[in-house]
């Protein structure tokens, strides 16, 4: 019943093992008692369960960097979850969930644009 | 022969990375103003980084966790953002003390003044990050880091009153015109300067990145409990160098040069050459450490992809804040600040968060969700709350006792 208290704030990975991010927020059903419906993943989420002025200000800022198509905000249903320990794997690839806009924008404009950054 | 190989080669990089540009001014200060009565903070300072150390290092090896994912899994988001914040802050506070010894390093071999050397200095740093191998990042600079191993070899060379250094360290109280204050304020930098958090935070990041497992768990610990006490001695030797030539003539350190002096005294010329390459790698690799922790603390935060495993594009905001500390360091040095102050303030700083990083690493080696049968003992538990006692106190007492003594006065 207490499910979500070993999910919250735990390393999400991929089916690869590539990271994802971490359990910012769960959602809950309405059902009694309640169980995990999807994990929420970003910065919004995170702000928004932090609560009071930091909290605000992460999502405030979250939302202000991110004004075209919204701020970044992963919802990952729990039927995706393989399963649940240290670390939350997924059943599907990182290359299927929308990826964060800060992510994308650095590798564009910053990143990618040095020599050597597809190098591993 | 393979196997022995491997781990000879883990505590000789052990030892060379042990030292910083933190033990290096905290060592020759108090060595030069208290002799070796300080000794004792050093032993303590080493056994406590070693206790935590392993522990982080198991964590790492057995949940593939390294130290700031546990910090937010077990102090929530909100606390560990304030320890985000200023580990972060402190972070790079260090990078830049250790950039500033890489670049007096480089004025004492060619004379050319170190503030030239930061910029060059910092590029050379990132694209050391940004092009080599992890491993070759952390053998190459732990190994020439050994050569400062010059320190115990010139030890005998300035003919010190061996009984009286014996006594010095048996004796812990304030010397001569010093006062309890003083000898406080060095007791609580050269215990920040062994168990700096970013040791921590880089040595189990490191243990992801290099894949480790539960069959790498006596590598990890003969490398930690042999390695580390080996790269203590290192700092008891500067210490000690200090003493023998700097307390008898009343006379203080105060920058990079006076620090290597003693090494210059005893074996001259070559020694002095051996022991400026010394400073310039055992700097320089603490500074790669730092970039890179950096880059771990805020990416394991928020759950980025970090590390040097995978290539800088599929981890663009890790590389982005690395890249950014870096930028940050140099500044600092831009304002014109003396790197030696600036060691000092860092040293401070590290003993404030000093708590923030190691309760964490404690709670989390007792949790059998996360370890099995790994879990504590009951010995490793003494020893470590033990320490987390201590390391409280030094937190409370430091800047109390920087702004007391005027930092050292």
């Amino acid at each position: 019943m207490f499910v979500w208290f070993h999910l919250l704030d735990r390393q999400v990975v991929d089916r690869d093992g590539q990271l994802v991010g971490k359990v910012d927020d769960v959602e809950l059903s309405d059902e009694d008692p309640p169980r995990v419906v999807a994990l929420l993943l970003g910065p919004r989420p995170l702000g928004e369960r932090m609560g009071g002025w930091l909290g605000g200000l992460i999502a405030n800022a979250a939302t202000r960097l991110h004004s075209e198509s919204g701020p970044y905000r992963a919802r990952i249903p729990y039927e995706h979850v393989a399963s649940t320990g240290t670390e939350i794997r997924l059943r599907v690839r990182r290359e299927l969930l929308p990826e964060p806009a800060l992510e994308e924008w650095l590798r564009e404009h910053v990143i990618g644009r040095i020599p050597g950054s597809s190098d591993a | 022969m393979k196997k022995v190989f491997a781990v000879t080669l883990g505590i000789l990089t052990a030892i060379g990375g042990f030292i910083d540009v933190g033990d290096f001014v905290a060592s020759s200060q108090a060595g030069a103003r208290f002799g070796m009565s300080l000794a004792w903070v050093l032993v303590l300072g080493v056994l406590g980084i070693c206790v935590y150390s392993e522990m982080a290092g198991r964590v790492t090896a057995i949940s593939n966790l390294a130290v700031f994912d546990l910090i937010r899994e077990r102090l929530g988001p909100r606390v560990a953002l304030v320890n985000l914040v200023a580990a972060f802050l402190v972070t790079l506070i260090t990078l830049g003390a250790e950039l500033g010894g890489v670049a007096l390093a480089l004025e004492l071999a060619s004379g050319v003044y170190y503030l030239l050397w930061v910029p060059v200095a910092g590029f050379v740093l990132w694209i050391a990050l940004w092009r080599l191998k992890f491993e070759t990042l952390e053998r190459v600079f732990g190994l020439a880091g050994l050569t400062l191993v010059v320190f115990l070899v010139a030890l005998p060379h300035l003919h010190p009153q061996w009984s009286s250094l014996w006594q010095q360290a048996s004796q812990p109280v304030p010397s001569g015109s010093e006062n309890w204050n003083t000898y406080g304020y060095f007791a609580v930098s050269l215990f920040a300067s062994a168990m700096t958090p970013y040791e921590v935070f880089f040595f189990s990041s490191g243990g992801v990145e290099e894949k480790w497992g539960p069959d790498e768990l006596p590598v990890m610990r003969a490398n930690v409990f042999v390695g580390f006490p080996l790269g203590g001695l290192l700092s008891l030797g500067i210490m000690a160098t200090a003493a023998a030539l700097f307390q008898p003539l009343d006379a203080q350190v105060n920058s990079v040069g006076q620090a290597a002096l003693p090494v210059a005294v005893g074996l001259g010329r070559v020694g002095l050459i051996v022991v400026i390459l010394g400073i310039f790698a055992a700097t320089f690799g603490a500074a790669l450490e730092n970039g890179l922790s950096a880059g771990y603390t805020v990416a394991q935060y928020f759950g980025w992809q970090w590390g040097k495993r995978v290539a800088p594009r599929a981890a663009a905001r890790f590389h982005f804040v690395v890249l950014l500390a870096i930028v940050i360091g140099v500044l600092v040095l831009f304002t014109t600040i003396d790197p030696v102050q600036l060691t000092e303030f860092m040293l401070v700083f590290n003993a404030v968060i000093l708590p923030l990083t190691y309760l964490p690493i404690l709670v989390v080696a007792n949790d059998r969700e996360y370890l099995g049968d790994h879990v504590n003992g009951w010995f490793t538990n003494l020893l470590a709350t033990i320490f987390l006692v201590i390391l409280v106190i030094v937190s409370i007492a430091a800047i109390p006792l920087m702004i007391v003594t005027g930092m050292g006065g």
